[in-house]
């Protein structure tokens, strides 16, 4: 596992936005055109559902039935081909669909997509990872579960595209499902595999509301929660990472550690942020560490006295204890500097976490402490989240305009305040309205990427009634 | 990066660190100039600047650090470093050395002071003339013809060594 | 070596041999160097001069650095420390994970690069992939002898190898 963990493949896309992308230019945003049809809400309202009903869901660990899911699909002939193949189909604009090809592909995944419909029907999801693993926790069957959620989409496409109207709802509420189990693991890494699985089925609910006569989906997006992959409970677990791995580490500052245990530990963080590459015997790392030493510790004696400590109880501990009290206290104070804001939407969070990155990398920049090399960029993971939250207010808002047609002879509104069908979302990276603008008879949503953020994780909606 | 991170600190140790000790050697014992040029780190882990010519830099420092020290002892301990000053060897000695370490030495301790440090500072330090010159304060000139004095010299002393003889 | 003749053949040569020469090796000091440093760090402000005496550091500092070629030589200040820390020996405690950088590398590269830097899903062995209930649940295929393994271990042991 540690190899397959070891083997970063890139493959062909570069996005997080797996499947079709109007505009690949690395400097535009995503661009969408979709021409739709006026749709009134249908009747009764909550008559299409993306996420489960109470009624629809069975008792039970969704957990076991993805991981069943997960082993299903290693077991299919030739997987990692066909996966690709899926992949690629999955990234072809709908005219240019094979649709034969994608049936056939999809035929081949139905068993461990009929492992996954039942977990997603599943009321609860305990992944029970091994949080004692800390840094060495790793998570199998993510990749699988990538892989899986594209065949999924895929199959959500064929259906709206043969106008099999329920069945792609089916398909997406699985997939929606999915997402929500995703994001209950603890890790950063699950929130972002959440977020782009979730992106996944909203770039067909894209496909799916341009249908002729697809009915209005307002209210069943309206239905997802509002943060499908929140980021503030993994960047809990993020913070307690390094003390899951080096429990010592938890009771540093009250107890007195041996020389070899502070070492031990300040070894294994070394080979862990790559200080040490294990290359050399009597050089190296073993030099670095001394003279690392020499430098951090008459800082760190300052520090501690500056914080109330006596000279006794410094010197009743080992240099290299004083020496992690010192890093880890900066540690802490940094890393929480930067943790609060995860505790906030992105909207609200997005200025005061930029001026506190910037701070950390001034700070990165003439002062040298070893665990800073443990911190996730948070602005980038929480945008990553938020952007799914955003794509999918800006369907909302995509609907809310069929809504508002529905009842103004096919026009589309001068502005988002003329819609008064249905409450239009805020953009929750902004926490502000969508920027929106009629021009030549197309509604045009624009939502930028903030700023630091690569313009292509933008978004611009082109609504066109069609006729 | 105007300061010297520890992987940078490291490898001027590793590169460096004998050289030093070597050139402290001409007025220091081995353990006092393996002082010396601790001392010459420690102060570098100190600074928050990089010196702009850091090679320069740590031969000067060790070079102030020992005479420093050498003045600082009594007579009796001075003389006593002075006796001590070739033991141990400041070589290692290994088959395939082209000069036998011994009688390098040997020659080396025989040769007037300015050009001994000049040799050590040129060919194991690798400083250049120019360098050398922010070392010893001596115009690069005088440099230069010092230096083939100190290698004719050597070469007279080494050619002029009896032979050892070995055990069959 | 600006506007200077170039050294003679001879010259070079010696030059160059001794080159090849490699200075002795060093050693830190890391008790000295480390209590040097503690020194270093502590201002005195109507405390006095941090006592030698004061050895937790020097004396707890075991860093794994080659030590000074002549074992014969204790460092200087030893026999003035005090150790007011003595080394535990090392537990048979819990031993530190090695983390091997797994989950903070594929964070890393998640974020920067998304989700690309997944590694592919596995494949079963294709063995594995055609085995039926017999082969899986079923005893192991005969030896030669026409015996089960397991049995032969148990005879051999009793009765010694009949061939």
């Amino acid at each position: 596992m540690k190899a397959i963990l070891c083997a970063m493949t890139l493959l062909a896309s570069t996005t997080l936005a797996i499947g079709q992308t109007q505009n690949d230019q690395q400097d535009q945003p995503r661009i969408v055109e979709l021409a739709v049809t006026p749709a009134a809400a249908p009747v009764p309202t909550l008559k299409y559902r993306l996420a489960p009903g109470v009624l629809d869901q069975t008792a039970g660990n969704a957990a076991l039935l993805y991981n069943g899911a997960a082993l299903e699909a290693s077991a299919v002939e030739g997987i990692q081909t066909l996966n690709q193949t899926v992949a690629d189909l999955l990234a072809k604009p709908a005219s240019e669909l094979d649709r034969g090809q994608a049936k056939a592909a999809i035929d081949q995944l139905a068993g461990p997509l009929r492992y996954v419909q039942l977990a997603a029907d599943r009321s609860e999801c305990h992944w029970d990872r091994p949080l004692s693993q800390g840094f060495a926790m790793h998570l199998p069957e993510l990749s699988s579960l990538r892989a899986l959620a594209r065949a999924l989409a895929l199959r959500a496409r064929l259906a709206a595209l043969d106008g099999r109207f329920d069945d792609a709802v089916d398909d997406l509420q699985t997939g929606f499902a999915m997402a929500g189990h995703i994001a209950e693991g603890p890790t950063v890494i699950e929130a972002l595999v959440a977020a782009a699985v979730g992106s996944l089925m909203a770039e067909q609910v894209e496909q799916l509301v341009q249908t002729p006569n697809a009915p209005n989906l307002y209210w069943a997006l309206t239905a997802l929660p509002d943060q499908m992959a929140s980021m503030s409970r993994p960047y809990q677990y993020e913070m307690a990472l390094l003390y899951l791995t080096f429990p010592k580490l938890r009771d540093i500052r009250t107890h007195t550690m041996t020389a070899d245990e502070c070492d031990a530990i300040i070894d294994a963080l070394a080979r862990l942020i790559g200080m040490d590459d294990g290359s050399a015997s009597d050089s190296g790392w073993p030099i670095e560490k001394t003279l690392l030493a020499l430098k951090a510790y008459p800082e760190a004696k300052r520090h501690l006295l500056d914080h109330g400590w006596t000279i006794e109880r410094i010197e009743a501990k080992p240099v290299q204890q004083i020496i992690l009290i010192y890093y880890l206290d900066d540690y802490e104070r940094v890393q929480q500097s930067l943790a609060a804001w995860s505790y906030l939407p992105y909207g609200q969070a997005s200025d005061g976490m930029r001026k506190a990155v910037r701070e950390f990398e001034t700070l990165r920049a003439t002062h040298f402490n070893p665990f800073y090399s443990l911190l996730p960029a948070l602005e980038r993971a929480l945008f990553l989240s938020a952007k799914l939250d955003r794509q999918i207010a800006a369907l909302r808002t995509v609907e809310a305009l069929r809504l508002y047609a529905a009842e103004h002879d096919r026009r589309l509104p001068e502005s988002l305040a003329d819609v008064a069908e249905a409450p239009v979302p805020l953009d929750p990276v902004t926490g502000r309205p969508f920027a929106y603008r009629l021009e030549n008879g197309r509604a045009i949503l624009d939502a930028p990427a903030p700023q630091g953020i690569e313009p292509k994780h933008g978004l611009r909606y082109i609504v066109t009634i069609s006729r | 990066m105007t300061w010297l991170e520890p992987s940078e600190l490291s490898d001027c140790f590793r590169t460096w660190s004998a050289a030093m000790v070597l050139y402290a050697r001409q007025w220091l014992d081995q353990a006092a100039a393996e002082d010396a040029v601790q001392d010459v780190f420690l102060a570098l882990v100190s600074h928050h600047r990089r010196p702009v010519n850091l090679r320069a830099y740590l031969f000067r420092s060790v070079r102030n650090a020992a005479i420093s020290r050498t003045r600082s002892l009594s007579r009796r301990q001075s003389h006593e470093q002075r006796a001590a000053v070739d033991r141990p060897g400041w070589f290692q000695a290994r088959p395939d050395d082209l000069i036998d370490a011994r009688a390098a030495q040997d020659a080396l301790t025989r040769l007037p002071d300015q050009q001994r440090e000049l040799l050590i500072l040129k060919i194991w330090g690798g400083l250049t003339f120019d360098e050398i010159g922010t070392v010893t304060n001596d115009p690069t000139s005088t440099l230069f013809s010092r230096y083939k004095s100190a290698l004719a010299s050597l070469r007279r002393m080494m050619e002029d060594r009896p032979c050892e003889t070995t055990n069959p | 070596m600006r506007n200077h003749e170039p050294l003679n053949a001879a010259d070079r040569e010696l030059e160059a041999a001794l080159a090849g020469l490699q200075p002795a090796h060093v050693a830190i000091d890391r008790d000295r160097l480390m209590f040097q440093a503690g020194r270093a760090s502590v201002q005195p402000k109507g405390r006095g001069l941090w006592p030698v005496l004061s050895a937790g550091l020097a004396a707890a500092l075991v860093l794994s650095v080659a030590t000074r070629p002549d074992p014969a030589q204790t460092p200087r200040l030893a026999a003035d420390l005090a150790p007011s820390v003595l080394l535990a020996p090392s537990s048979a405690a819990e031993a530190t994970p090695d983390p091997s950088g797994d989950y903070v590398t594929l964070r890393r590269e998640v974020l920067q690069k998304g989700l690309a830097a997944l590694p592919d899903p596995p494949a079963a062995p294709v063995a594995d992939r055609h085995a039926d209930l017999e082969t899986l649940l079923g005893p192991p295929p005969q030896n030669r002898t026409g015996r089960w393994p397991w049995e032969s271990n148990i005879l051999d042991k009793l009765i010694g190898d009949p061939s």
